[in-house]
Formats: structure tokens, C-alpha cells, sequence
């Protein structure tokens, strides 16, 4: 099964670019902890996943679409692939003209996204005949510019469309709360409403937090956006690297089946993901891990809704209320725990099977499921990923409905907006769908 | 006599064969003199005939489905179904629900059964050599595991309505990737074919099947398929051999009605006869009613005929014989248009049988076959007695046109519920109806 990887504007290409390198760089990583053999079979698996072997070339290329309006970002992307010798991306798949969308949701929905499309849409076809079995598409794109959320909620759209029943995951990077761009929030209210009607999951990925894991844990001192999309692309890359389900080891985690255990409900379908460890390579060598430790660790973080494990509030408990009967925890529908490394057959996963992690209409046995991988990732000798559909997004929601709201109530910036063929009525329908979801993971 | 038994040996083992249940032939000789002993047997084979008559399989569900029934259950079952195809005869439908007498009777009714319902046809259908299509049976390790289903306990309705929203939503998920497997399955079949292309074991491809690929490979799955091949050989046998002897049996049912018939007290006279179809309750009084509009319309009807006669017989004298046979041919016409259209709409059955169907690509530009293998022996050339493949144009015309009908379908659909959602809405105060933006695109 293979998986085609849209990238979307700057931020989406950038990540798409570090996706790739993670996965490659970790092909060829010492300490798999399983037989040459193993690691080997492994290692076709995750070409076959992400990469097209060329026939006659030792090279293997990206399934990867490129899009973005300026060109700049797409040049300096491929050129850092093709140097690193060990990959590079297909000729021709990459689409960029000269004029960006200047932080305009409508310039690039409305205007650049129709007259992209057949092109766009051509590449991504030629991309997925390439494949046997086409699993799906991860598309990359941020929130708050004009480009990646623009155009990348056009793409998505015709994605769709041309490909009704292909399985559509979406990641997308949160702005940062005291962000860069006056409109990121007008921008985000109306990408992520549109990407609720076309996609089938939308992984939720926050500049704040994976600055917070850049300094704290990595212990870098000054963070640039490339430090930021490594720990993007390390917690997608423990969700999408190939391991089995631990009821039969057969099925593999292909989207569909990823998609099927986690967003089952068409109300519910953003995606977080918690990842344990999590440190800089130097730390790695001097730290010993253990499984109960870890699983503690990132239990806790999922009840008490923390980003990293360092600073969790380990006063919530699981099943916690306030003083007016509203539940405290963090609750989830679905969680999906990825263990890879050592030992990974034998762990005890029974305290993700609590009753009071899940909301009342689900059972966990419904709700949990565990895949394990006994090769090791990223070198750490154990490491596991939680992705939950969970009420974690009702924070970051809500702080942009209501920033978007305010702004919109004074109509501000929104004349825009509407120069390029958008109307009020469309804003009007994008907080809508956005309180909708919102209230429906309160419910939770 | 001898001949008999031995051709009722055979018919119990064809049915054993194909999935129902042991039956020794004294059990027939018994139900023929009517004994009590024959009777739970045969209410049981019949049974499972019936039930093979309707699904087409007598499987898991078929045994499930005969213990969780009562004996009375089945027997109506039975009744009910016999009387839907024709078997109207009232000393059957008269038959105690006990199961425990009346074994000439079902003996008279299964030997119907088997004859009406073409069972034998229908078993032999069933044989298929294996080596076709892809065999379950070599692929059971990975088909060990079988995820359990667990009873919902959950009370609330809105809850209710919540998970069952889920389990939808996966079940949609699922079938999406049921697609892409299938998908998959066939560009991996067609790199097969592919690859193999010049080598052929049967005579109307030139290529291999998966099947055989694989059969190839792992030459250990080849003593499974031996074995079950030699399992279909013996059924085959079988069953050719009761073409060859049913006359045999057919004759001595004719004993068995003659006996019948013979013992029957003239007597007898029933008073209800029990019917088992789905009948209105109101069908007595529909039929006198229907009867008595005829009636009056025909009373209606005849001045007006007796008008017509006159004044036909004044216009036959003027009419020539040159203007009647103009007038004939074009009634035949129409007729005969009539008639075509009424077969054609006849002939779109949605109830084939579910055999596996090969697509093939015509190339009309191309007329001599593909490269073959100069080993081959010249009756192995593609495109001689399979009845199975389907053009793959012709196909795809059909799904389009079927795809275009559910659209439109679903369009009304859709705009039905519309309208009963505004309604709803509009009966509750304070609240306005916004349909998502995926809905609105449609419209």
C-alpha cells in the first residue's frame, strides 16, 4: 500500500521535505533492535509506503505532489533532497508560479485555486497510478497562510472529487496564539471549515506546543521553523511508519485503517498526537527506558491533556469532576497507541482500557486499539505514540472562533475577503460549522 | 427392487454431499408405508432444502437457523414457502406441526421439491473447479482471526444514536477499503496475467490465474487442491450417475403415489384448509367485490357491444378485402413491437447467480490473438468456450447507466429530507435550519 504526501503551500512543502528525510534517515538507522532480515523487510515496506522505486536507478523518488505559489520554497526543498543523496523527488510533479496569495484565504481559494487545479490534479493522477494500492492521501498545509490554506483547501476539495472514495488525511499546523499574521485566524476558521466537509481526519499539529517541545525537551536555544518540523514530522512519522495491529498481526496501519479505528464518527475527526520519548540525540545515549514508566507517562498526558511529558498536571484523574458535574479530564472517542522498539509484544496496555477515558456512548474496547512495530524508531531503543480523537482541539477552537468572531464583528480586514469573490454569508457559514464541531466535543 | 435402494443410496449421498443432513434409504422405504419414524427426518432435509432453494448455500446460518427455530416454526417455514412456489396440495398444508407423522406426504413433497425447484441442477451449479477461482481453503491461517460481536448495553437513546452514527461511519470507512483492496487485487492480478502471458492450462486464456501462480510457487497448497478437486470429481460422479438412474427413482414415487392413493380414505373432506402464504386479510371480500364491478361492467358494456356488432356488420359491406389486410399487418405490427419490449424489460433479472465474471478488453482494431507460447498445443488459443466473460466496455456502460440512476435517486432522496428537515425545524421555536456546506454545494 502506498500513501501519496500533497504538499501544500510553504509550510506544507517544508514539512513534506523533513517528512521524507525522517522516514529515509530512519531506513538506514544502526540500532533497529531486530535481525538484519527484519529490518530489511521493514525497510521495503516504508519504501514501498512513501517512496517509488525507479526502475534502473538506485535513487528512490518521494510520492509527492508539490504545490505552492511562489517558487522559492519548492526549489529549496528539492535541492536539500536530491543532496542528501539518499532520495529525491519525481520530476515534473511540482507546480509553483510567481505571485503568492499574500496571507489571503480568498486569493487562493478562489482565484489561484481553480486555475491550479487541472495541473495539479493531472500530477496528482500520474502519482497515483504509480501505485498498487493507493491508500490514501496525507496532505500538509498550514493554517494561517494564504497558500497552504487557500489553495490547499481548494486541492483538498478536488481531491475529493476526483477521488471519491480515496481515504483523505489532512495535516495542519496551528498557528501560533500571539501569531504573525493579522488575518491567520479569519484564515484558519475558513480552512478548517471547508477541510471538515472534504477530509476524512485532520491531524491537529500547535506552533505553541511544538515550540514548548523544541525548548524544553530538545533543549535548543534558538528555534527555527526546521527544528519545529522535525517534531512534526517525528510524531507523524510514529503514526505512519508500518506496524501491525497486536490482535492478529496482519493488519498493517494503512490510512484506512488508522481512519476507520479513530474517526469512525463523521462529527468527530481532529486528530492528536502524543508521543513519548521525546529528546535531543546527546540525551538519548546517558537515559534508559521502560515501558510501565512510559505508558504512565503518556496516559497522563492524554487525561490531563499535555503536549510533552514534562510539566503534566498529575492531579487529574481519569474520571474527575468539577464542582458542577462537568468532567475535568480530558475524554476521549478513540485512542490509538503505537508502541515501537523492544519488548513490545509483552507490554501491559490494560490502563488504556479504562471505562472513564472514553465518552459515555463508546466502550474502550471499541475506542482502544494497539499497534506494535518491534523495530525501533528514531534510535530509541522503546518509543510510543498516543493519537486520540479526543476534546483536546476545543481549546485551540475555540481561541479562534472567538479572535476570528471579534475581528469579524467589526468587520475588519474583511473587505479583502470579498474583493476576491468571497462573501459574508461564507464566513458566516464557516463559524457555523466550526461552533457545530465545537459543540460536539464538549459533548464528549 | 434392488435398483431402487440403490439409487435412493445415491440420492442421500448427493444430499449429504451438498450440506444437509444424513438420511439412510430405509428411512425413504419407511415414509413410503408412511411410518412416524421417517417424518422428523424429513421435516428437517426439508428444511434444509428449502432454505438451500432460497439462499442458494446451506451454511452456518442454515444450522444456526434450524436449532433456534421450534419444530413449529420450521414446519410453517416449510408450508409457507412449498405453497409460495405451487405445491398447493391440502394434505401437505393439513400435516400436524408436531413433525411427527405424515412422512408419505413429505416424501410426496420432497420428491416435488426436487423436481420443481430443479435441485439437482442447482447442486451441480454449485461444483466449480476449484482451481477457477481463489480458494478460501489455501489462505486459512490468515483467515483465523474472527473479531467478536459484542451486544450493545447502553440505554439512552441519544447515546444510542451516537454510537450507532459511529458504527455507520466505520462501516462506510470499511467498505472504502474493501475498494481499494479489490483495487489492488486486480492490478495485481492483471501484473500476473501480464507476466505470464503465452502459458495457459486452460483453453480460453493465454495467461495464468493468481491461483495458479500461487499453486505454482507453494507446489504444498497443490495436495489441498488436489484434494479438493478430487472432492468435486466425486460430486460430479455422483451426480451424473443420478442422471442416469432418476428414472428409477422417479418410478418408484409413482409407486408411492399409486400406494397412496389406494390407502386414501374417500372420505375424508376438509373442512379449512390451511393456508400459510402472506394473504391479505381482506382478500375474500376484495374478489366478490372485483367479481360484482365486473359483473356490472359487462352488463354496462353489452348495448354498447350490441351497437358495435350492428354497426360492423353495415360497414363489412362496405369495406374491400384490400383495406382488411392493410389493417391486419399493422395490428401485427404493433403487436410484435409490443412483444419485444415486454421481453427486453423481462430479460433485466437482478437475481443472477453470484459466479465470478471475467472482464475482457475487445480489441476490434486487432483480430489475431496475442503472442502464444509455440509449446502450447493448438486447441489452447484464447477466446473459445467460456461463456463467463463480459466485454468491459459493455459493462461499463451498464454501471454508468445504473450509477446515473442512484444519482438521481439520491438527489430526490436528498431533497425530500430536505423539505422534512425545514419542516421539522420550523415546528421548533427559536431555531433556525443550517444544512453543512457539503449539502449545500449539492443543491
Amino acid at each position: 500500500m502506498s500513501m501519496i504526501t500533497v504538499q501544500l503551500g510553504q509550510c506544507g512543502n517544508q514539512v513534506g521535505g523533513q517528512l521524507f528525510s525522517t522516514i529515509s534517515n530512519d531506513i538506514d538507522g544502526k540500532q533497529h533492535m531486530v535481525s538484519s532480515k527484519e529490518n530489511k523487510e521493514y525497510g521495503d515496506q516504508v519504501v514501498q509506503r512513501f517512496f517509488n522505486r525507479v526502475d534502473g536507478r538506485d535513487i528512490i523518488e518521494a510520492r509527492a505532489v508539490m504545490v505552492d505559489m511562489e517558487s522559492k520554497v519548492i526549489a529549496k526543498t528539492c535541492l536539500e533532497a536530491k543532496k542528501g543523496g539518499k532520495w529525491k523527488y519525481p520530476d515534473k510533479q511540482q507546480y509553483c508560479q510567481k505571485r503568492g496569495s499574500g496571507n489571503n484565504w480568498a486569493h487562493g481559494y478562489c482565484v489561484h485555486g481553480p486555475n491550479v487545479k487541472e495541473t495539479v490534479m493531472e500530477m496528482v493522477q500520474k502519482e497515483a497510478e504509480k501505485c498498487d494500492r493507493l491508500s490514501g492521501f496525507l496532505s500538509l498545509l498550514s493554517l494561517a497562510g494564504g497558500t497552504g490554506s487557500g489553495v490547499g483547501t481548494f486541492i483538498n476539495e478536488s481531491l475529493r472529487d476526483e477521488f471519491p472514495h480515496s481515504f483523505i488525511m489532512n495535516q495542519v499546523v496551528w498557528p501560533y496564539n500571539t501569531g504573525e499574521v493579522i488575518v491567520q485566524n479569519y484564515n484558519a476558521v475558513l480552512t478548517l471549515s471547508h477541510l471538515y466537509q472534504t477530509a476524512d481526519a485532520i491531524v491537529v499539529m500547535e506552533n505553541d506546543h511544538l515550540h514548548k517541545i523544541c525548548s524544553r525537551l530538545l533543549d535548543i536555544k534558538k528555534i527555527s521553523f526546521k527544528d519545529i518540523n522535525q517534531v512534526i514530522c517525528h510524531k507523524l512519522s510514529s503514526l505512519f511508519l508500518p506496524a501491525s495491529s497486536s490482535d492478529d498481526n496482519i493488519s498493517q496501519n494503512d490510512l484506512g485503517m488508522i481512519l476507520h479505528h479513530l474517526v469512525g464518527h463523521p462529527e468527530y475527526k481532529l486528530l492528536t498526537i502524543r508521543n513519548i520519548p521525546q529528546m535531543s540525540d546527546r540525551s538519548i545515549e546517558f537515559s534508559s527506558f521502560h515501558w510501565p514508566g512510559l505508558l504512565k507517562h503518556l496516559r497522563q498526558m492524554l487525561v490531563a491533556d499535555a503536549a510533552m511529558e514534562e510539566g503534566i498536571d498529575w492531579q487529574v484523574n481519569a474520571g474527575d469532576e468539577t464542582p458542577r458535574g462537568s468532567v475535568r479530564h480530558n475524554r476521549s472517542l478513540a485512542n490509538m497507541l503505537v508502541l515501537r522498539g523492544k519488548d513490545v509484544i509483552s507490554t501491559d496496555t490494560s490502563s488504556y482500557l479504562d471505562p472513564k477515558l472514553y465518552t459515555s456512548w463508546t466502550d474502550p474496547e471499541l475506542g482502544f486499539s494497539k499497534l506494535i512495530q518491534p523495530r525501533a524508531f528514531n534510535n530509541y531503543e522503546k518509543c510510543a505514540a498516543l493519537i486520540s480523537n479526543s476534546r483536546s482541539p476545543i481549546r485551540p477552537l475555540n481561541h479562534i472562533i472567538d479572535k476570528a468572531w471579534n475581528m469579524f464583528a467589526a468587520r475588519a480586514y474583511v473587505h479583502q475577503y470579498t474583493q476576491h469573490g468571497l462573501n459574508e454569508e461564507d464566513f458566516i457559514d464557516g463559524f457555523v460549522t466550526l461552533e457545530q464541531v465545537l459543540a460536539s466535543y464538549k459533548k464528549l | 427392487m434392488a435398483h431402487v435402494r440403490e439409487t435412493i443410496k445415491l440420492l442421500s449421498k448427493i444430499l449429504l454431499q451438498n450440506g444437509t443432513i444424513e438420511i439412510s434409504p430405509e428411512m425413504f422405504r419407511q415414509a413410503k408405508f408412511n411410518k412416524k419414524e421417517a417424518a422428523p427426518v424429513l421435516w428437517k432435509l426439508m428444511f434444509q432444502l428449502v432454505y438451500f432453494c432460497n439462499f442458494g448455500i446451506i451454511d452456518e446460518s442454515a444450522v444456526k437457523a434450524e436449532t433456534e427455530l421450534t419444530q413449529e416454526e420450521r414446519c410453517v417455514y416449510v408450508k409457507q414457502e412449498l405453497q409460495k412456489w405451487g405445491y398447493l396440495l391440502p394434505d401437505f398444508a393439513c400435516l400436524s406441526p408436531d413433525g411427527n407423522t405424515g412422512s408419505r406426504e413429505l416424501l410426496l413433497a420432497l420428491a416435488w421439491l426436487i423436481c420443481k425447484e430443479d435441485i439437482m441442477e442447482k447442486f451441480m451449479n454449485n461444483c466449480t473447479s476449484p482451481i477457477e477461482y481463489d480458494s478460501d481453503l489455501l489462505f486459512e491461517e490468515e483467515m483465523k482471526f474472527m473479531p467478536s460481536v459484542k451486544k450493545c448495553d447502553i440505554k439512552e437513546p441519544s447515546c444510542k444514536v451516537q454510537k450507532l452514527l459511529m458504527l455507520n461511519g466505520k462501516l462506510q470507512l470499511n467498505l472504502r477499503r474493501l475498494y481499494s483492496l479489490q483495487i489492488q487485487d486486480i492490478n495485481l492480478s492483471h501484473k500476473v496475467h501480464e507476466s505470464t502471458k503465452g502459458v495457459s492450462m486452460t483453453s480460453y486464456r493465454n495467461h495464468l490465474t493468481p491461483m495458479e501462480v500461487r499453486l505454482l510457487r507453494y507446489p504444498a497448497h497443490l495436495k489441498k487442491m488436489l484434494h479438493l478437486l478430487e472432492k468435486d470429481n466425486e460430486r460430479i460422479q455422483n451426480l451424473l450417475l443420478w442422471k442416469d438412474q432418476e428414472h428409477i427413482f422417479w418410478h418408484w414415487m409413482e409407486s408411492v403415489l399409486e400406494l397412496k392413493l389406494s390407502e386414501e380414505d374417500t372420505s375424508t373432506s376438509y373442512r379449512s384448509i390451511p393456508v400459510y402464504l402472506n394473504l391479505p386479510s381482506d382478500c375474500n371480500e376484495k374478489i366478490n367485490s372485483t367479481r360484482q364491478h365486473l359483473v356490472e361492467t359487462i352488463l354496462q358494456y353489452e348495448d354498447i357491444i350490441d351497437q358495435l356488432e350492428n354497426l360492423w356488420t353495415r360497414k363489412h359491406e362496405d369495406i374491400s378485402e384490400q383495406d382488411l389486410d392493410n389493417l391486419l399487418t399493422s395490428i401485427n405490427m404493433e403487436i410484435a413491437l409490443q412483444r419485444a419490449n415486454l421481453s427486453l424489460s423481462a430479460t433485466e433479472t437482478m437475481l443472477k447467480p453470484p459466479k465470478q465474471t471475467r472482464f475482457i478488453l475487445q480489441d476490434k482494431t486487432k483480430k489475431t490473438a496475442a503472442r502464444q507460447s509455440k509449446h502450447l498445443a493448438p486447441a489452447f488459443s484464447i477466446g473459445q468456450g467460456d461463456g463467463q466473460s463480459v466485454d468491459i466496455n459493455v459493462a461499463i456502460v451498464d454501471i454508468e447507466r445504473r450509477i446515473e440512476n442512484l444519482e438521481h435517486d439520491l438527489l430526490v432522496d436528498q431533497g425530500i429530507c430536505k423539505t422534512e428537515v425545514e419542516n421539522l425545524a420550523s415546528k421548533i421555536p427559536d431555531t433556525i435550519c443550517i444544512p453543512p456546506l457539503a449539502f449545500k454545494r449539492r443543491f
